[in-house]
């Protein structure tokens, strides 16, 4: 009789009747056993039946599938899931593109806004000294788009930064350019300005004052092209 | 003529989550059967089995960017949603069926959900394979085992499920388990004792399993 117990029989039974049990010297004593323990051998039998059994059950549901109904729900499913997908992204996509509108929309209008601020004068002034803007009414180029300097309505205004008094003239047109339309904002730049500078924007140097650098305010449209200029004194 | 290769699981999932349909249906019909399966054997109800199903391949649509290659297969990433699911299930239906075990069902009654052929809820298929069971007693033989395996705690049922009615590998199951070889190669051990145990209408009688032991009876 082999040295094999019951119980360790009974922990390799299974494998040994489903020919999992790959050891020819364990199975050997599987066999030798079961030849001299009844209860062991019947054991053997039952494993044997029960894999038989289990064999059957598995074949039974092999071809076993999901009833189709699942399968075009699920699909269904699936296109809702891209589609809400690719509408998220859009509405992000939308809402980026909102977010950019309104920062260029904040853009122009704090560029609009009294602040002062540097600004570089159009790229042909070159002789520029110093700048300064305000805002101005746009209006004010298109009352006097007549090209004569408007004389006796000269302004005074205090400027905020230095605290001193100056007074300006009406804008005299750029010539060959148009006016500025009510809904351009446009800007004022301060500059300092030759003469021959001023005479190039069409300022009539008989009424600027005799100095080598003239202060004076240019309207600039949207585009940065110069539409008027007045004198600041 | 080239080979046509098909395409890895892993690049299923991979065009899956891109919104690829094609792949998804791939992956769907290359696996819904092992889920409805298994759900069936965990669950003993079809009809639960194809809310598993469902379930499982609806979280997987929702879910897919979860899915971890450094951690494993997608099949396993699969089947680890169906067997929540499947545990979801059955805490639920637990609920239910304790009136049933007080009124005296035993382990094959039917209040486990166990009776597949009564009533036509497990369907039957022809079965191939060569037995010394024929006609009524194999249908009967596989009807108790399917019974008995339902009333197997989980974590016998599973191994019993997948090595023994799916024929899948101790390191296929060993993967989809998270547990080691030898651990499945135990619990599948003590899991088919456990069976002979269940199918055993009484020790000492002379039909073990409750059917006829062919020559030995």
């Amino acid at each position: 009789m082999s040295g094999m117990t019951c119980r360790e029989f009974d922990e390799v039974v299974h494998g040994f009747v489903r020919m999992e049990l790959l050891d020819v010297t364990l199975r050997e004593a599987v066999i030798e056993h079961a030849a001299h323990c009844d209860n062991c051998a019947e054991r053997m039998g039952e494993a044997s039946l029960l894999a038989q059994v289990t064999e059957a059950a598995a074949g039974s549901v092999r071809e076993l599938r999901a009833p189709p109904s699942i399968e075009a729900a699920l699909l269904s499913s699936f296109r809702n899931q891209r589609y809400r997908r690719h509408r998220t992204l859009w509405r992000t996509f939308e809402w980026a593109a909102a977010g950019a509108a309104a920062a260029m929309m904040a853009a122009v209008l704090w560029t609009s806004s009294p602040h002062p601020k540097v600004q570089p004068s159009p790229a042909p002034r070159k002789d520029v000294s110093s700048q300064s803007k305000q805002p101005l009414d746009a209006s004010a180029l298109g009352q006097s788009q007549s090209g004569e300097v408007s004389q006796g309505t000269e302004l005074e205004a205090l400027n905020a930064d230095s605290g001193e008094t100056y007074s300006v003239s009406d804008f005299v047109p750029v010539p060959f350019t148009d006016g500025i339309g009510p809904e351009d904002p446009g800007m004022v730049v301060r500059v300092q300005l030759t003469r021959a500078s001023l005479a190039e924007l069409g300022y009539p140097l008989a009424e600027a004052p005799d100095e080598d650098l003239i202060r004076a305010d240019v309207l600039v449209d949207q585009d940065g092209w110069p539409r008027g200029v007045r004198l600041v004194q | 003529m080239p080979d046509i290769v098909e395409p890895r699981d892993i690049e299923l999932i991979r065009r899956l989550s891109t919104g690829d349909e094609g792949a998804f249906l791939e992956f769907y019909r290359r696996h819904q059967g092992g889920v409805y399966r298994y759900a069936v054997h965990m669950t003993g109800r079809p009809e639960a089995a194809a809310d598993v199903v469902q379930e499982t391949f609806l979280t997987l649509i929702r879910q897919v960017g979860k899915f971890d290659e450094e951690k494993g297969a997608p099949g396993a990433f699969l089947f680890g949603i169906a067997r929540n699911h499947v545990r979801k299930l059955q805490e639920k239906e637990s609920r239910y069926v304790a009136l049933g075990d007080e009124m005296g069902d035993g382990p094959m009654g039917h209040s486990t959900g166990g009776n597949y052929n009564g009533n036509g809820r497990y369907p039957a298929k022809p079965v191939d394979t060569e037995t010394v069971l024929d006609g009524l007693e194999r249908g009967e033989a596989i009807q108790r085992l399917r019974d008995a395996v339902l009333t197997l705690p989980e974590h016998y049922r599973e191994p019993i499920t997948l090595c023994d009615l799916e024929g899948k590998s101790y390191a296929e199951v060993s993967t989809l388990l998270a547990c080691p070889v030898g651990t499945v190669r135990s619990r599948l051990n003590r899991a088919r004792s456990m069976l002979l145990e269940k199918l055993r209408p009484n020790r000492a009688g002379p039909k073990a399993l409750g059917i006829r032991l062919g020559g030995k009876a």
